[in-house]
């Protein structure tokens, strides 16, 4: 098998000018989205780079601790990203997201890399970090849309909240309908995509691999753990940050803190 | 069954209940009544641990409200919201709803049940089928207080339950309610006929507020 094409860094830049549509589009629509996409492609180019040397450096050392160093710098920006873009405190939610997300990627790093792969170094950089790095992109989408669904509707809907607790019901199931619909919008299009997947979709992974110069197959078997791992990861993620945010969003009666102004 | 020492409750810089103090005995049937804004529902919040006062006691049933009680206090108690704006679809979830919490699984009722205080509350047998956009809200709001009622608490505790109903439906909701000897209810209403049925008001008028 070849391993693919190299693209030069002069093509690599010829590339860029296929942005001008969606600048176009979202300048004929006046979205105000320009600066926010032209800031991203930046921002992703810069990391993309970074990571890419550092990657190189940090796969030539394969030293555990610094694989589980960088993995955790990973969990931490990804908390931060989390808890921002669903609108939330990070003083309140800080500690709940990273020890969901934490706990999360040690269950399934472990689980991926240890049984189903059964690698004699769980911790081997060319492993861990990029199978980290997918399961956190996931996660981060997952609980975004969770925490956001979660914690707004439950602040829209007092109603629903009191007065399910002043009919006699517990804390837990009073806030069942809002986990039942925070589950449903997070990982609905997730289960979408894992049904369409080689049909519709051919995943990024699968795709690099193939490029890469693997075995079809090979890059299959990987994509279709992936896929099932990337999925109860984001389960594991929502459940255990939005339980373990309970516990320090409400107060000793059982009212959301800061949920207006209560009367 | 409930008692009120010194309540004051304040929002910011905006003072809505000062000082109140008044003891509802059980089995009464209590009225809270005022203008809009006057701190009815706020009262009655308050009772139900929604909001916290800044100074004064609330005891249910000889127990004081506070972060130990509140669960126990809640367990014993039915309440119909004054805004019934709950993200459910049909009549039977909104009677039922309150039957899937652990506390009420075994008060469950049976349809015939229902359909019997459906009947006594004026409402026809079919719309027991129907979603709630089918039905106008004055049937919403009997079909919230058979659910509250069937959860058969002691006490029950109604936030203008009559605001969206005519005169005969209040007046039938007034018969059953009324009688129930047992039954503590609380309500806050702008509704004559239902004041005058009470046997216990608390009269809230803009601050400085006054219990009578």
């Amino acid at each position: 098998m070849q391993s693919a094409a190299d693209i030069s860094w002069l093509d690599l830049a010829v590339g860029y000018i296929i942005l001008i549509i969606p600048i176009l589009v979202f300048r004929y629509y006046k979205t105000g989205l320009i600066k926010d996409t032209l800031i991203s492609v930046g921002r992703m180019t810069v990391q993309l780079l970074l990571v890419g040397l550092y990657l190189e450096f940090i796969f030539k050392l394969n030293n555990p601790l610094i694989n589980i160093f960088w993995v955790m710098i990973m969990i931490v920006i990804s908390s931060f990203t989390i808890i921002k873009r669903s609108e939330l405190s990070i003083r309140m939610y800080f500690f709940s997201v990273v020890f969901a997300l934490s706990a999360s990627i040690i269950i399934i790093d472990a689980f991926f890399l240890g049984v189903v792969i059964r690698l004699n170094n769980i911790f081997d950089a060319r492993y861990l970090v990029p199978i980290t790095g997918m399961l956190l992109g996931n996660c981060l989408q997952n609980n975004i849309i969770a925490l956001n669904s979660y914690y707004s509707k439950l602040a829209k809907e007092q109603v629903l909240y009191r007065f399910s607790l002043a009919n006699g019901a517990t804390r837990a199931e009073a806030l069942l309908p809002f986990m039942r619909d925070a589950l449903k919008k997070s990982f609905n299009p997730t289960i979408a995509n894992i049904a369409v997947l080689g049909l519709i979709s051919l995943p990024g992974m699968m795709t690099g691999q193939i490029l890469g110069g693997s075995n079809p197959v090979v890059a299959i078997k990987y994509q279709i753990m992936i896929m099932i791992t990337i999925f109860v990861a984001g389960i594991i993620t929502v459940v255990l940050t939005i339980n373990t945010a309970n516990k320090y969003v409400f107060d000793e009666f059982d009212n959301l803190k800061n949920a207006g102004t209560n009367r | 069954m409930i008692s009120i020492k010194n309540l004051t409750i304040r929002f910011q810089d905006e003072l809505v209940i000062d000082e109140l103090s008044f003891e509802i005995k059980a089995g009464s049937k209590s009225c809270f009544t005022g203008p809009s804004g006057s701190g009815k529902s706020t009262l009655i919040n308050s009772i139900l641990g929604f909001v916290s006062p800044q100074k004064g006691e609330i005891s249910v049933d000889g127990v004081l409200l506070n972060r130990h009680s509140i669960r126990e206090i809640r367990s014993n108690t039915a309440y119909l919201p004054q805004a019934l704006n709950l993200p459910l679809d049909t009549v039977k979830e909104l009677i039922y709803y309150p039957f899937e919490f652990k506390r009420n699984k075994a008060n469950k009722p049976k349809e015939k049940e229902v359909l019997e205080l459906m009947k006594i509350f004026g409402l026809e047998e079919n719309l027991i089928d129907k979603s709630l956009g089918e039905i106008s809200g004055g049937q919403k709001q009997r079909f919230a207080l058979i659910s509250c009622v069937l959860q058969k608490k002691p006490l029950l505790i109604l936030d203008e339950p009559t605001s969206a109903l005519d005169n005969i439906s209040v007046d039938r909701i007034i018969s059953y309610l009324f009688e129930k000897k047992d039954l503590t209810l609380l309500s806050a209403s702008h509704h004559d006929d239902w004041i005058k049925h009470c046997n216990f008001l608390v009269s809230m008028n803009s601050i400085p507020n006054k219990s009578n």
